[in-house]
């Protein structure tokens, strides 16, 4: 228990940190953000006017306080870009990236950890080639290229699906709507599954080459315990720990990945809007992205020690004493 | 003398004519690469029969009990036939090899350290193999599985206390006697021992070993035990064979083998150990002199 407390002091600890840092590091960054919003013709009183409008005229440590108070309650403001609360602004785009990424990651993760047991059972079958073809694109290629590339073959050459965007403009009405988002989404989920899976099976072919390599597994085989049971009972679940820790771990990694997705295929997601807001100066939208992103990196670590400990009983035997 | 004693009418187990090659590593001139573990090895442990299979470390030993219950690993080529109560089940496939493993023929492995499932504790360890065989349920599993661990002494520790242990907390004695309980739960007809002690202490070797040697006899199993130790096993066993090169050299009653060895190898070896005895005890009596 007092372990836990530990993590999570930790954890605030961390957070609190990349507050304080958020907002000084925009600060610090060379640029004005009311040049963003301003028309370059304007007087400087009438820059002074709208400085004091965002409250940028006010001490350093003010602004701080503002900021803070803003953040912790989850307000976050008003956005310099578009004069809407950021959390408005988020509302609408956070579903969208969750409706890529979720089904994206799962979906990665399912396709690499089923194809990477099988790798790992059949070496040196075509499976296991694949396994390794894929795991070196994953690798090897950045992943605006391949989305780029799918979008020149099918949304261009062969304009199966669409070029950009969330929905079709204008957006049907009904179950249509709901039908074009997905053929909107069908892209870009692709090609993330496509760029990720392979790391997840390389991943897991490899553990679980060592694992089945194990004197343990020869005596669960000893035993006459069935296949299905010697892989997955002893084998996989050996290895089990490590792959829901990278699995939560990479969890963040993907959001970030999520500014190039949304941004190669036009999509209204917070990705974007994280890279649009950091473009332009507008601190109050890129503060919100950026701590809302250092509150999920820190709370899928959290989640990962916490599902650690369901997982592997040793370490929970090891925390109950 | 290449072949040893079958006796027909109770045997458990027989391998005829085994020979075990574990191909080499490059694509080219496989042939020269590939290793002959064992060669037309032949011989046969009987229900109710101490065998001790011994010879010096890449005799080939290992491979052969390995190849009774199919384990050897993927890609090895295994020729000849082993039988099991008269069924050949040398070319069975590993699900019907499934039928045969553990309920006839289980296994007490080399070094128990590594033999155990890390994340699965004793009981989930023995309770597996009752369920999956023997139909039971967990908790007659449990039952059952305490009995079995006092079997091998380890009641003094408090039974339930280790059911519930996790391997990493057991000490190597605790793991072999698990690993022994673990063995016996099906009611096996045949015990395979490869090098069982091998990482404990001399007394605790002892105390296994005995403790195994009288259950075997108790329960009229059949024990294959592999070692390098000859003394050890001459004094365990009711038959030994020694093998080199993968070959089986010599195969007779202990006492017989180890009073008259024939074969110029085993002479050696028996030779060496008098000879490492009597320096120990020149080595003892200087001590005292001293």
């Amino acid at each position: 228990m007092s372990a836990l407390i530990k993590r999570v002091a930790g954890s605030l600890v961390v957070l609190i940190v990349v507050l304080v840092l958020n907002f000084f590091l925009f600060r610090i960054m060379p640029g004005d953000p009311l040049v963003g919003i301003m028309d370059p013709r304007f007087s400087p009183e009438a820059k002074e006017q709208l400085a004091a409008q965002w409250g940028l005229d006010k001490p350093l440590a003010e602004q701080f306080v503002v900021y803070l108070r803003e953040m912790l309650s989850f307000r976050f403001g008003l956005s310099m870009m578009t004069s809407v609360p950021v959390w408005d602004e988020l509302k609408n785009r956070v579903p969208n990236t969750v409706a890529l990424l979720l089904p994206a990651l799962l979906l990665s993760a399912a396709l690499g950890l089923w194809l990477g047991v099988k790798a790992a059972l059949r070496r040196g079958s075509r499976v296991e080639r694949l396994v390794l073809l894929s795991g070196a694109v994953s690798f090897s290629f950045p992943s605006f290229f391949v989305q780029l590339l799918l979008l020149l073959c099918f949304a261009y050459v062969w304009p199966i699906f669409p070029l950009r965007g969330t929905t079709s403009i204008p957006p049907p009405e009904g179950p249509a709507a709901f039908f074009d988002y997905l053929w909107h989404l069908a892209l870009p989920l692709f090609s993330l599954v496509i760029l990720s899976f392979g790391g997840w099976a390389l991943y897991i072919r490899n553990m679980m080459v060592k694992a089945l390599g194990e004197d343990y597994v020869l005596m669960a085989r000893a035993r006459g315990l069935s296949r299905r049971r010697v892989v997955w009972n002893h084998a996989f679940r050996s290895i089990l720990p490590p792959v829901v820790t990278i699995f939560l771990l990479s969890l963040p990694g993907v959001v970030s990945g999520a500014v190039i997705t949304e941004t190669v295929f036009s999509l209204n997601g917070a990705g974007r809007f994280l890279l649009e807001a950091t473009n332009s100066h507008d601190y109050p939208s890129a503060g919100a992205a950026f701590f809302l992103l250092a509150l999920l990196t820190v709370s899928c670590n959290l989640l990962a020690d916490l599902i650690y400990v369901l997982v592997d009983p040793r370490v929970r035997r090891e925390g109950a004493r | 003398m290449t072949s040893a004693m079958i006796s027909s009418e109770k045997t458990a187990i027989e391998l005829r004519n085994l020979s075990v090659t574990y191909p080499g590593g490059g694509k080219n001139n496989k042939e020269a690469r590939a290793v002959k573990a064992v060669r037309n090895c032949s011989f046969s442990v009987a229900r109710g029969n101490i065998v001790g299979l011994v010879g010096e470390s890449g005799s080939g030993k290992s491979s052969a009990l390995m190849a009774i219950p199919g384990l050897l690993p993927p890609g090895t080529l295994v020729s000849g036939q082993i039988f099991c109560d008269g069924e050949d089940i040398s070319a069975l496939s590993e699900e019907a090899l499934n039928v045969w493993r553990w309920r006839r023929i289980a296994l007490v492995p080399q070094g128990a350290m590594n033999s155990f499932t890390p994340h699965l504790s004793v009981e989930r360890h023995i309770t597996e193999v009752l369920t999956h065989h023997l139909g039971m349920t967990r908790r007659e599993g449990r039952g059952y599985a305490a009995e079995l661990l006092r079997t091998v002494g380890l009641e003094a520790e408090g039974t339930s206390s280790i059911l519930d242990r996790y391997p990493h907390e057991l000490s190597g004695g605790q793991k072999q006697r698990a690993a022994l309980a673990a063995a016996l739960a099906c009611g096996p007809d045949f015990l395979l021992a490869d090098e069982p002690t091998t990482a404990l202490d001399v007394i605790t070797q002892k105390e296994v070993l005995d403790m195994t040697a009288a259950l075997v006899r108790e329960r009229g199993m059949g024990l294959l035990l592999v070692t390098h130790d000859l003394p050890l096993a001459a004094g365990l066993c009711d038959i030994l064979i020694v093998m080199k090169d993968g070959v089986v050299v010599e195969s007779g009653p202990s006492r017989l083998l180890v009073g008259a060895p024939s074969h110029p190898y085993t002479r050696r070896l028996i030779e060496a150990i008098r000879s490492l005895e009597k320096t120990e005890e020149t080595r003892e009596t200087g001590g005292e002199r001293l």
